[in-house]
Formats: structure tokens, sequence, C-alpha cells
């Protein structure tokens, strides 16, 4: 049962991931700005969640199905190694510190507001 | 709103959130080190990248095969939610130690493997192709 709720959270999380990716794609930048938005919203709903301890069911649908599925850490690595390859390495150094800067941040934030 | 996309990259996602719970059930301490994300991420980084970039080529696979296995499936396998509350919550313990090597390794190790798969990839499709001209 918890195992389905995982799943049906992460298909939507990753359909929600998939839509935001279809828009933001007529904004031409270099700079992969959905993704990397889309890690920074939800590593801090996830911070909030975690501190509101909601039931289990409810932290597994929502924390570990639909915010796992909506965030990722492939898709960030591969867009890291793509701009490397394509020798952009000034937005390559900005993408990989402002994703872990800030996503540790806004978690830590997250996770205060919940409190 | 390209319904059918949004399914084929929602069932895919089903089971790679699935198979990510799973194994962080099996690696995850619940105080200790977050190993069960950890790996999770790190095969996600590698296999991300050289599956888009090598085996959708090889065996042609249709666009949206490689959208629902790339965006759905690995998209929902690897997390990065996870990663940030699960270091914060090694703070939250003053495991400083334990934070800098889970930050450390999956900052690092995520970007040396998808750049491994990347290079990879690349040189496959080149030795492919050169086989394929001898022919």
């Amino acid at each position: 049962m918890t195992i389905l709720l995982v799943g049906f959270g992460a298909a939507l999380g990753a359909i929600l991931r998939y839509q935001l990716t279809r828009i933001g794609n007529h904004i031409a930048s270099e700079f992969p700005l959905v993704t990397f938005l889309i890690n920074l919203t939800g590593s801090f709903c996830l911070g909030w969640l975690t501190a509101s301890q909601l039931s289990q069911p409810m932290t597994l649908f929502l924390g570990v199905g639909v915010l796992g599925g909506y965030t990722t850490f492939s898709t960030l690595n591969s867009e890291l190694s793509q701009l490397w390859f394509r020798r952009r390495y000034h937005i390559f150094l900005g993408y990989w510190f402002l994703t872990y800067g800030l996503g540790l941040l806004v978690a830590a934030a997250g996770f205060y507001a919940g409190l | 709103m390209k319904i059918k996309e949004s399914l084929a990259v929602g069932s895919f996602a089903f089971f790679g959130g699935i198979l990510r719970y799973l194994i962080g059930l099996v690696l995850n301490q619940p105080t200790g080190f977050p190993s069960g994300t950890l790996c999770v991420n790190l095969i996600g980084a590698f296999c991300l990248p050289f599956l888009m970039r090598y085996i959708v080529a090889r065996l042609h696979l249709s666009d949206q095969l490689a959208l629902a296995i790339g965006t759905g499936f690995f998209g929902a396998f690897t997390t990065f939610s996870s990663f940030s509350v699960d270091a914060i919550r090694l703070v939250n313990h003053q495991q400083w130690s334990a934070f800098a090597w889970y930050v450390g390794i999956s900052m690092v190790g995520g970007v040396l493997l998808s750049l491994l798969a990347d290079y990879w990839a690349v040189r496959l499709t080149q030795r492919t192709e050169e086989e394929g001209d001898g022919q």
C-alpha cells in the first residue's frame, strides 16, 4: 500500500516537472533555469514537510513520492556535463555551486519555517 | 498538454520512485548516513546521460520512450530534495564529518559520473561509426 502511495506520488511529481520543463523550453537561456528552480522549490517544500511531521502515509506520498519525483539529481548532473562539454565553464560553475549552496539553504529555511 | 507523453513519463516515474523508496528502505539508516539516497543518485547520474546519448541512439528508440526513461524513470529514481534535507538533518544532529562526506561525494561524484558517461557515450558512438564505415 505504501509502495503505491510512493509510486503515484512520484508519477505526479514527474509529470509536473515534465510540464514545467516543456513550458520553460521557450525561455532561451544557456543556464538550466527550470531544473534549477524545480530543485530549489522541491528542497524548500521537503524541508517544510519534514519539520511539519505529518502522518506517515502523507509524508510518504508527498515527500518520498511527489517531491522525490518532482526534483531530480540525474538531470542536474547531465546538464552540468553538457555545459562542460560545450565549454560553458562559467555557467557550469555557477549552476553547480548555486544549486548545492542555495539547495541546502532553502532546505534549512523550509525546515525552520515548518517548525 | 501532451497527454500521451505525460502518461508515459508518469508511468515510468511510478516505477522509478518505488525503486528509490525500496533501495532507501534497505540502505538508509534513520539517524545515520543516507547511503540509499546517495547510491540511487550516483547510479542515476551515470545511467541517465549514458542511456540518453548512447543506448537511445544505438537501439533507435523512439523520442517518446527516451522521454519516458529519462525524464520519467531516472527523473523520479533520483532526487535532489531528499539530498538537501538529508544534509540538513546531518547538520541538525551535528554530524559534521558525515555532512561533509555526503555533500562532497554527491556534489563531486555526481558530476564526475555524468562526465564519464557522456565521454564514454561519445567514444562508443565514434567506434560504432568507424566499424560501420569499415564494412
